[in-house]
């Protein structure tokens, strides 16, 4: 927690290429309150199927949508348009499935996100790779993404090939906001 | 704007009004205006065709500039459908030389609209800081700093001041602070105004004024008047912008910002009937305040320029139409009648309340 808190404070130090007056994003309530808001999902796998829910985090995202003056590095806030305009990110996704046969998964990954009407903001969508761990099975997933409202509101798809894995095929309603 | 509402305590009753009207906007299609079949006013000193909501098309004798250029069918992510049509179709848009943004809401920078104007728009003028919610685009992009200028085929433009915010999705307005603007528009002697979006600031507008002392046309927002704790805060209306166009010694008024998208609670005609309320409460002279519909345009001539407010309004829809928008005058005839001339107060303005 202690590092996480330490990577808010200075995320705004990653943005190296920022223009002179461009105003850096800076830690917020509202933003640290959103961002315990979980996205919903199903797992269907070798156990049937469970329900779960997703965090998100951006450690790292490099955007190449926004005007070229401005800086292309976020670090855990990341905008909207930043982000959804075009970008590729490095994410981190703890997710809890429920029930008697609940799990935690912590899924690391990357994703590529493209813009599909008005720059992303009314509608986007993501390519991305993970690796996930659960019940000691390991795989690569795949994943795909839709999304709308800035980001907002989205549904992602994530599969893996392996056979015997209990979140084999994960559908994930996408809730985000920054 | 959702966001914004959302994250401002409004009342649950307040918030189910607007959502149920965006809701009915969305399902309706959005009422249709006759156009004006030629909107360039060969020979005027300034002519403003209101396209809707915050978009101005101002014509300052031989230059073209449109004001926070929205011609999409909806703004906030598709959430809020246009009321009304646009006043005029992006294809017959004389040839631009500038556009300028106020601030960051979905209502005033809309990057779909920006999209189409991509290959007709030289440049656009953002606030300080506007740059971070740009996509990449082929016209030019630079960002002006309050008082700053920027000057182009002879038009100046500068940044003034103005109280509203530039976030664009809530959690931005942390850090966002700077990127809102009003705009003062000048080319061979000739000044209008432009305010964006503002809450009334009497030092803003007073100081301004003093820049900028000869203001032929002043353009305002009248709208949300409802409801006041969240309208008041960020939003002029119609007796706050009569009052911001006495601060700044302005000869015309052109009201904007209302009955185009369901973002408050007002009724269509509510900010206009508010709006001439406090004009005859204010004892402002109806030759000097230009209510347009939607479509309709104002013409300065520049005969009438120098002796006070003579100007006339043209309506694709002829005198009846100007009178169903309510407007007091119209014509559909050139840019050359006058009305009937009338004096200025020497003094600033009345306190406002």
């Amino acid at each position: 927690m202690a590092a996480l808190s330490l990577l808010l404070w200075t995320q705004g130090r990653v943005r190296a290429e920022s223009m002179e007056s461009a105003p850096s994003p800076k830690l917020s309530w509202l933003w640290l309150g959103t961002q315990w808001l979980p996205s919903p999902e199903v797992a269907l796998g070798s156990e049937g199927s469970m329900v779960g829910l997703r965090w998100q985090i951006t450690p790292l995202l490099y955007t190449f949508g926004l005007d070229p003056r401005v800086a292309r590095w976020r670090s855990f806030i990341v905008e909207p348009l930043a982000r959804h305009a075009g970008s590729i990110e490095l994410y981190a996704a703890p997710e809890l499935f429920l029930g008697s046969d609940g799990a935690f998964l912590l899924r690391p990954g990357m994703r590529v996100y493209l813009p599909l009407v008005e720059h992303g903001e009314a509608l986007s969508a993501s390519l991305g790779i993970s690796y996930q761990r659960i019940r000691e099975s390991d795989a690569a997933a795949l994943e795909l993404g839709l999304y709308f409202l800035f980001g907002i509101l989205g549904v992602q798809v994530s599969h893996t090939p392996a056979q015997r894995n209990p979140a084999q095929t994960i559908l994930t309603f996408s809730l985000r906001y920054f | 704007m959702l966001l914004l509402l959302l994250l401002t305590s409004l009342p649950a009753c307040v918030l189910t009004t607007i959502l149920r009207r965006n809701v009915v906007a969305l399902l309706s299609k959005p009422r249709r205006v006759q156009r004006l079949e030629h909107v360039e006013r060969p020979g005027a000193a300034i002519a403003l065709l209101w396209v809707g909501h915050a978009t101005m098309l101002v014509q300052i004798e031989d230059r073209f500039i449109l004001t926070d250029p929205v011609f999409t069918e909806t703004v906030g992510g598709a959430f809020s459908r246009r009321l009304v049509e646009t006043g005029i179709a992006v294809e017959n848009l004389p040839a631009l030389d500038l556009a300028l943004v106020s601030h960051m809401h979905f209502d005033h920078l809309s990057l779909g609209s920006l999209d189409r104007l991509e290959s007709r728009l030289p440049q656009l003028l953002l606030p300080q800081g506007g740059l971070v919610y740009m996509p990449r685009y082929h016209f030019a992009v630079d960002e002006v700093k309050t008082w700053q200028s920027v000057e182009r085929r002879g038009l100046r433009i500068t940044a003034v001041p103005v109280r509203h915010e530039g976030f664009r999705y809530g959690a931005d307005a942390a850090w966002m602070t700077t990127s809102a603007t009003g705009w003062m528009l000048q080319y061979r002697g000739k000044t209008v105004y432009f305010a964006g979006d503002t809450a009334y600031d009497r030092k803003a507008f007073l100081a301004t004024a003093a820049r900028f002392p000869q203001i032929d046309v002043a353009i305002l927002p009248i709208a949300p008047v409802e409801p006041p704790n969240f309208a008041r805060p960020s939003h002029l209306d119609g007796r706050e912008a009569l009052q911001a166009f006495l601060d700044l010694r302005a000869k015309h008024m052109v009201p904007m910002h209302f009955d185009t998208f369901a973002h408050g609670i007002d009724p269509k005609g509510y900010a206009t009937r508010k709006l001439r309320e406090a004009m005859q409460e204010m004892g402002i002279d109806e030759e000097r305040v230009h209510i347009l519909p939607i479509g309709g345009q104002f013409v300065l001539p520049e005969a009438a320029r120098g002796e006070g407010p003579q100007a006339q309004l043209s309506s694709p829809l002829g005198s009846a139409g100007a009178a169903r928008e309510g407007s007091s005058r119209f014509s559909s005839g050139p840019a050359a009648a006058s009305v009937r001339r009338t004096s200025f107060p020497s003094s600033p303005s009345t306190p406002l309340r």
